[in-house]
């Protein structure tokens, strides 16, 4: 919680960041909470934050 | 605060003189009239040196880590937020707290060193100070001037928790008013920035964390930060460092994670002292920074600001099964 | 430079048949460090494990990557094949090419084909950065400390006894038996409980290599496997065991009369007490907080009558510490207390609404009715018993989530009961679902139907007293109408839930319990009776809900591997645990609160440093039994300076460097 906010805080935007508690017997939750956060991430299109430009 | 001055100097004096201590570690009068140095009196001597004015800004704990390892006893002179870098210290167990003596001041504010010399010459030498409880008044020797409180104080001190040290041996000089602006909110400074847009938020670290020199003062100065070796300065590859990952190159991303980082290294261990965002070179708002997490630890887990209970345990370092929780 | 190899397996069509893995290990060949790739039909056959051997030894490869299934299924054998080959064990990286790939992508053979070597190319990154880790060896203490002496517990104590170990078995109740003994009846057989429990525990009592403490309770548990050390407290009985004959005078004339909790409370017992007759131990306690003498001074019939001068009303609480190699946790189950919630059933107030194990009592021959199926508010005989099923169970709102597994069978067997006891009686059993599933289970449910048990499908929503009856309302939801018994006596029953105290056991013992509070087992399925904490073992319903036959495979399960555990003096450690850079420590032992294995420890070290005297200082030391090498003080430390082996920084990093190419 501390660390969704503080990156809200910090200017990333709300959504990039999730933490969901999934044991080790929920697949169905898994591929369902990566298919819901890669669309949303889509939607947000590349993070411009903290690039490490090598 | 004369009186608390000469009571400072009679107490480190006899504390030296009866070997109690081998140094006591407070401030003595700067190179200008608003500017007070940090000062370690070895002797009788030198005690005679110690001041106590608005302008003791430094928080002197941190010294306490140069003699972390030997068994030299000291002294050390806190204001009400430098103390609870003694329960810092403590907790994170860098320094037995019997091994030094801790005199406490009780505080009436640290005057903006800026605001002051708009008004007063620097070359103009401090003669005395009286807190008069709404106003100081600075005697010099090329006159008198008042500061309003309200006015003049640093932010942190209007919005001062703990004048009075939460941790001290002996308390030193008469119990002041605590400078704190009555009704004022504590974390205006954050709230205002989480009301912003994010997009304005953005641009508002980008263009900070942009002038950062990474030069590592804020972690220099910090009491949270006691590690033996700094993390981002680890030769090998670590996790927060190395050629990998992070390194120490200036770059607008990577100080983004050098800031996140060391936040996250004194999340819910930051006492608050505002030291920081004070030595900073390019005036980056640090404080504002670390009290996020401060002001959301508050509200969501009631923490107490760290360092303000020898007991607490750091707030990452613990849970309680009736902590909120978001997860779905 | 490393001389990696790169082994790609077909695992036949599983990944052949998606992906074309001549093809991928041609493109892992062209990775930096890899020295030889190949791919092979089926890498974990005779040949396949021969090849790797053969190319390690003619490519001079140093370690290898073998991009195949999960590494759960196949990480031990590669090991084996490296050692075999002459290699470190653990300069082996595993590619799940299987589970992570083709079996979830096999719709996708383009998009299968690409990650497939990226999953490769993570692999070789980390593999390229392995280091030879190696096991070290502790000692092992070859004896067991069995929690809990209900049938898990003693079945359990009674295996190990057997196989050769000595064993501690503790329980907290003046007798062992737990629960099972209080039954009359098990299903599917109607045999008799007491009479195949009651010699379970006497073989228990009298077993050479099996130390019982009755009437104890286990206070702290130190050590990691092999070597635990348990603080026992043996609580005051205020009687001298010692000199007991279980002679029955005291108990017999003892004036006081409380509930029996081996009654479920529709007995009595005296203050001085043993359980029930067949008790074992069969010499009695006393119950402080009744007892006469305790509460007013004066009494001590007891003292007085006892002919062998037994009774010690000063006898203080013992605590005693015992050493073991390993730990069973049987701590039984507890039954839901209805009355709290279930206002629709009168919160308790009806003396007639019993539940499943007061039902037990009163059919037990051995119990207050002497056997004779008699309601508690009047002792006459029932003529219409109603049963509910699921009070408590499957009730998200006023109980558990859960099923309690047991209730169908046992309702049915009281159905049964009833129909026998009661010639010409009406037994109604209002259910959400019959579940009978087990070996002669759905035979026994039959019988009940058959011999004319009336099954009603759907909830009962009110229960209410009128003059004798009780009458009950509910809805028969197969013909979409109300129902209304008037019943002489109504049976719940009630959830299974943790027994009391699995919670502060839990914590002793350092495991971890379940959203419902049960011990949570290591693996739901591939390793259902260990814990997360090595050298500590589950049996019976303290895990789940459980009938007796599963208690019981369990329970010799749970035995079975504490006699491997113990079957060697020595034991090998997992060198993939955590480790401390001690010059970065700084002693702050954050670390410490976040180790769920508590394997973290203060240590003194003296440094030397150039220009610095030698100086003593605390860091923290790993102890390398208790750890399980789960990462959480690496995470902790802001100083960086734990790692752990077989994950360290440089290697994970790599692995992100090599998938973000």
């Amino acid at each position: 919680m501390l660390v969704s906010r503080l990156l809200e805080y910090v200017g990333l935007e709300p959504g990039r960041f999730e933490m969901r508690w999934i044991s080790a017997s929920e697949g169905g939750k898994v591929a369902e909470t990566v298919r819901e956060m890669t669309e949303r991430i889509r939607k947000l299109g590349p993070n411009r934050k903290m690039r490490d430009e090598r | 605060m004369k009186q608390a001055v000469e009571e400072l100097r009679r107490q480190a004096a006899g504390l030296l003189k009866e070997e109690r201590v081998k140094c006591v570690i407070g401030w003595t009068q700067g190179t200008d009239v608003a500017r007070a140095v940090p000062f370690f009196a070895t002797s009788v001597r030198q005690a005679a040196r110690l001041t106590w004015t608005p302008f003791c800004v430094n928080n002197l704990s941190k010294y306490l880590l140069n003699h972390r390892y030997d068994n030299t006893p000291l002294a050390v002179v806190v204001k009400g937020c430098d103390s609870r870098g003694i329960n810092r210290l403590v907790q994170d167990r860098q320094f037995v707290r019997e091994r030094v003596v801790v005199l406490g001041l009780p505080c009436g504010g640290m005057l903006d060193r800026e605001k002051v010399l708009r008004v007063v010459d620097p070359g103009a030498a401090l003669q005395e100070v009286e807190d008069r409880g709404s106003e100081y008044m600075l005697r010099t020797d090329k006159g008198e001037y008042g500061f309003e409180k309200r006015e003049a104080l640093l932010s942190k001190c209007l919005e001062c928790e703990h004048n009075i040290p939460v941790v001290s041996d002996l308390m030193i000089g008469p119990q002041v008013p605590s400078p704190a602006g009555s009704g004022i909110d504590r974390f205006a400074g954050v709230r205002e920035l989480e009301t912003r847009d994010p997009a304005v938020r953005s641009t508002f670290w980008d263009r900070h964390f942009a002038r950062c020199l990474r030069c590592y003062a804020c972690r220099n100065v910090c009491p949270a930060c006691n590690c033996k070796e700094c993390s981002f300065e680890q030769a090998v590859p670590g996790w927060q460092q190395g050629a990998c990952w992070l390194s120490k190159r200036n770059h607008p991303g990577q100080n983004y994670l050098f800031h996140l980082i060391r936040m996250f290294h004194v999340a819910g261990r930051c006492i608050d002292c505002g030291e920081c965002a004070r030595v900073c070179p390019v005036n980056i708002p640090l404080r504002e920074l670390y009290r996020k997490v401060m002001k959301d630890a508050e509200e969501l887990f009631a923490m107490k600001t760290p360092g303000t209970d020898p007991e607490e345990v750091p707030l990452l370092s613990t849970y309680r099964t009736d902590d909120p929780e978001e997860f779905s | 430079m490393p001389r990696t190899g790169v082994f790609v397996c077909w695992c036949g069509s599983n990944i052949g048949g998606v992906i074309d893995c001549p093809e991928t290990a041609a493109a892992a060949s062209g990775f930096p460090g890899v020295a030889f790739s190949t791919d092979y039909k089926y890498m974990c056959s005779e040949p396949g494990q021969n090849m790797v051997i053969q190319a390690i030894r003619e490519h001079r490869l140093d370690r290898a990557v073998v991009a195949s299934c999960s590494p759960r299924l196949h990480e031990e054998t590669f090991r084996k094949t490296l050692v075999r080959a002459g290699l470190n064990p653990y300069m082996l990286e595993m590619a799940n090419i299987r589970e992570h790939c083709t079996w979830v992508h096999g719709a996708d053979i383009q998009q299968a084909r690409i990650k497939a070597v990226d999953l490769v190319r993570r692999a070789v990154a980390k593999a390229n950065r392995l280091e030879p880790l190696f096991e070290s060896e502790i000692s092992v203490t070859r004896r067991c400390l069995v929690i809990g002496g209900g049938v898990a517990g003693i079945q359990a104590a009674l295996d190990v006894a057997d196989a050769g170990h000595e064993v501690i078995l503790v329980e907290r109740e003046p007798t062992i038996g737990g629960n099972m003994v209080k039954l009359d009846k098990t299903f599917p057989t109607l045999d008799c409980s007491a009479c195949i429990s009651t010699p379970k525990m006497v073989a228990a009592a009298t077993h050479p290599n099996i130390k019982l403490y009755t009437y104890a309770e286990i206070e702290k548990l130190a050590g990691y496997v092999g070597n635990f050390e348990v603080t026992i407290r043996q609580k005051a009985r205020y009687v001298d065991h010692e000199k007991c004959t279980g002679c029955g005078t005291c108990w017999e004339k003892c004036p006081t009369r409380v509930p029996s909790e081996f009654d479920a409370g529709i007995g009595q017992r005296t203050a001085i007490y043993i359980p029930f007759p067949q008790a074992v131990p069969n010499k009695p306690v006393i119950d402080r907080e009744h007892c006469r003498y305790f509460a007013t001074g004066k009494c001590e019939i007891c003292a007085k009558l006892c002919p062998t001068g037994a009774v010690d009303y000063g006898q203080e609480d013992l605590v005693l510490t015992e050493k073991v190699g390993a730990v069973v946790a049987a701590t039984g189950f507890g039954l839901f207390d209805w009355s709290r919630v279930y206002g629709e059933y009168g919160y308790g107030q009806y003396p007639d609404v019993v539940t499943g194990m007061q039902f037990e009592r009163l059919v037990n021959a051995a119990g207050p009715t002497g056997g004779k199926l008699l309601r508690p508010s009047d002792g006459a005989t029932p003529r219409t018993v109603v049963f509910i099923k699921c009070v408590g169970s499957r009730d998200e709102a006023k109980g558990r989530r859960y099923c309690s597994r047991i209730c169908c069978m046992y309702t049915a067997k009281h159905a049964l009961q009833v129909l026998e006891k009661v010639p010409g009686a009406s037994v109604f059993v209002f259910y959400m679902d019959v579940r009978t599933a087990g070996k002669g289970y759905e035979e026994f449910y039959q019988r009940a139907v058959n011999n004319g048990t009336v099954y009603v499908r759907g909830r009962v929503s009110k229960i209410y007293q009128d003059g004798e009856r009780l009458v009950v309302r509910g809805v028969d939801t197969l013909l979409g109408r109300p129902v209304e018994v008037d019943a002489d006596m109504v049976v719940l029953a009630t959830a299974v839930e943790p027994g009391s105290g699995a919670a502060e056991t839990a914590r002793i013992l350092g495991i971890n319990t379940d959203q419902d509070g049960f011990f949570q087992e290591a693996h739901p399925k591939l390793r259902p009776v260990e814990t997360h904490t090595r050298g500590v073992f589950l049996a019976g319903a303290c895990q789940a809900p459980k009938d007796i036959p599963d208690t019981v495979a369990q329970a010799s399960g749970a035995a079975a591997k504490v006699a491997g555990l113990l079957s060697s003096k020595w034991l090998s450690t997992n060198p993939m645990i955590a480790t401390v850079n001690e010059a970065l420590c700084t002693g702050c032992f954050l670390c410490v609160p976040v180790c769920s294995y508590r394997a973290l420890e203060p240590k003194k070290i003296t440094e030397r440093l150039p220009g610095h005297p030698p100086r003593e200082r605390e860091v923290a030391g790993v102890n390398t039994g208790l750890c399980q090498g789960c990462g959480a003080c690496n995470v902790a430390c802001r100083a960086g300076a734990i790692e752990v082996r077989g994950f360290t920084n440089e290697q994970l990093l790599a692995e992100v460097d090599a998938l973000c190419q």
